[in-house]
């Protein structure tokens, strides 16, 4: 034992030792002053440590996880927006908007080519139950998603017209994608608050998802720009449905 | 009622990725003391250890698909908490803040009648935090939370060995920073750890 053997004086100090292991160690530790005085100091702060109890845990510490942690968090993988939210009037009316085909081309026209060019038109059954996806190059700042908010909160929605359209398999890894991010980012995505709206854009230049979701009780729609490195968000706007005439 | 208490971790997994979210609350209730008195004992802090906590925790929920059962989930929960710690001490050293003192006081569950115990604790948490980090954690998984040196090793992704000698040295430099001497050894500022 040439060297100074911290493994196992590691083993000693916590007598987790015994038999010919042991009696080699403490013959070293006999003739070696750095080592003994090491032991010695481990034994003593073993002692120490052996005055901290466990803390108490402060309440509501699981909190944020477990609102993340909903059941319908894998039906909303699966589905984009939870199969829950389809027998909301309100919601079936914004989708019937969304996937005829609106005047919103104009408004949302990208300024660049679309990410994947694929038109397959959605089967009408997946449709429903899915956001409305859509790639664009489009730089958004506060007062584009202030206005794509109103125009979602009015039922006049976007349209997510074929050729900006993701190729169906890849709308629910985007979808997923950007739940994910958005959950991360501490945005609370489930079956009253549902994703109706996702578009991989910018947002003052860094790259983001611009996802609306809609509660499904009040009618109001939050749409958030969250960068897609790193989740963060950069920006969000809110909108309530029009009152009356 | 306790939701699913004999049930195994793993278990509780595989239900929560099948959809049922109860089976996460039961893993968050089965660990979070666990979680929180590390994050606490690496910090030093409740504030820090509670967000560090709450970051371990929301990471489990988009990490937990990854979960291969390679090794056992707390383990493998240990592992992501003892990152969210380095992350949380990453970030101190980046924006250097006026330190709270150690709450160890009053808030502390008296360990015995004696009261001079709280004290205690609160000199060796405060000592603790004077341990470099990489022996800081390694000292702590084994002799705070009473860990074996391979789960240790799993842990902190590094061999068995390096474990071994890490405790040693975080040990060594408690006793240091407690002011504690080595036999022989005269009064005054402590010796370097090779000394």
């Amino acid at each position: 034992m040439n060297e100074h053997p911290d493994e196992l004086l590691a083993d000693l100090a916590g007598d987790a030792m015994s038999g010919a292991d042991r009696r080699a160690v403490e013959a070293h530790v006999a003739g070696c002053a750095r080592c003994r005085g090491e032991l010695a100091l481990a034994r003593g702060a073993r002692a120490a440590l052996a005055s901290l109890t466990e803390v108490p845990v402060p309440a509501g510490l699981g909190t944020p996880a477990l609102q993340r942690a909903r059941p319908d968090r894998r039906l909303a993988r699966v589905l984009g927006w939870a199969a829950a939210a389809t027998t909301v009037a309100a919601a079936a009316t914004i989708f019937a908007v969304l996937f005829t085909g609106g005047g919103w081309q104009a408004a949302l026209s990208p300024a660049s080519q679309p990410e994947a060019a694929s038109p397959a038109a959605p089967e009408a059954g997946q449709t429903a139950r899915s956001p409305a996806l859509l790639s664009s190059g489009r730089d958004y700042g506060e007062a584009e998603l202030t206005a794509l908010a109103e125009r979602i909160a009015s039922g006049r929605t976007a349209t997510a017209a074929s050729p900006e359209q993701f190729a169906d398999s890849k709308r629910a890894a985007v979808t997923n994608s950007a739940t994910d991010c958005l959950r991360a980012a501490g945005v609370s995505v489930t079956s009253t608050d549902g994703l109706v709206y996702v578009e991989e854009a910018r947002f003052h230049g860094r790259q983001a998802y611009i996802a609306a979701l809609l509660n499904e009780a009040t009618g109001e729609v939050e749409v958030t720009a969250v960068s897609r490195a790193g989740c963060a968000i950069l920006g969000t706007a809110r909108a309530s449905p029009p009152q009356g005439p | 009622m306790r939701n699913g208490a004999d049930e195994r971790d793993e278990e509780l997994v595989r239900r929560y990725l099948g959809g049922d979210a109860t089976a996460f609350a039961e893993l968050v209730r089965r660990h979070e003391t666990r979680v929180y008195n590390l994050c606490f004992r690496l910090l030093g802090n409740r504030e820090d250890a509670r967000d560090a906590a709450q970051d371990t925790f929301l990471s489990l929920v988009r990490k937990l698909k990854g979960f291969r059962g390679e090794a056992a989930f707390s383990t493998w929960l240990y592992r992501v908490t003892a990152n969210a710690c380095h992350d949380a001490l990453r970030r101190r050293r980046r924006q250097p803040r006026t330190l709270e003192l150690v709450q160890e006081g009053p808030a502390e569950p008296a360990a015995d009648d004696d009261p001079s115990r709280a004290g205690d604790a609160a000199d060796v948490q405060r000592a603790l935090l004077q341990v470099p980090e990489e022996f800081r954690a390694a000292v702590v998984l084994h002799d705070v939370q009473d860990l074996e040196y391979a789960e240790i090793a799993t842990i902190l992704g590094i061999p068995v060995g390096t474990v071994k000698s890490r405790i040693h040295r975080g040990r060594v430099a408690l006793a240091r920073a407690l002011g504690l001497r080595e036999p022989g050894e005269p009064p005054g500022p402590s010796k370097g750890a090779d000394g």
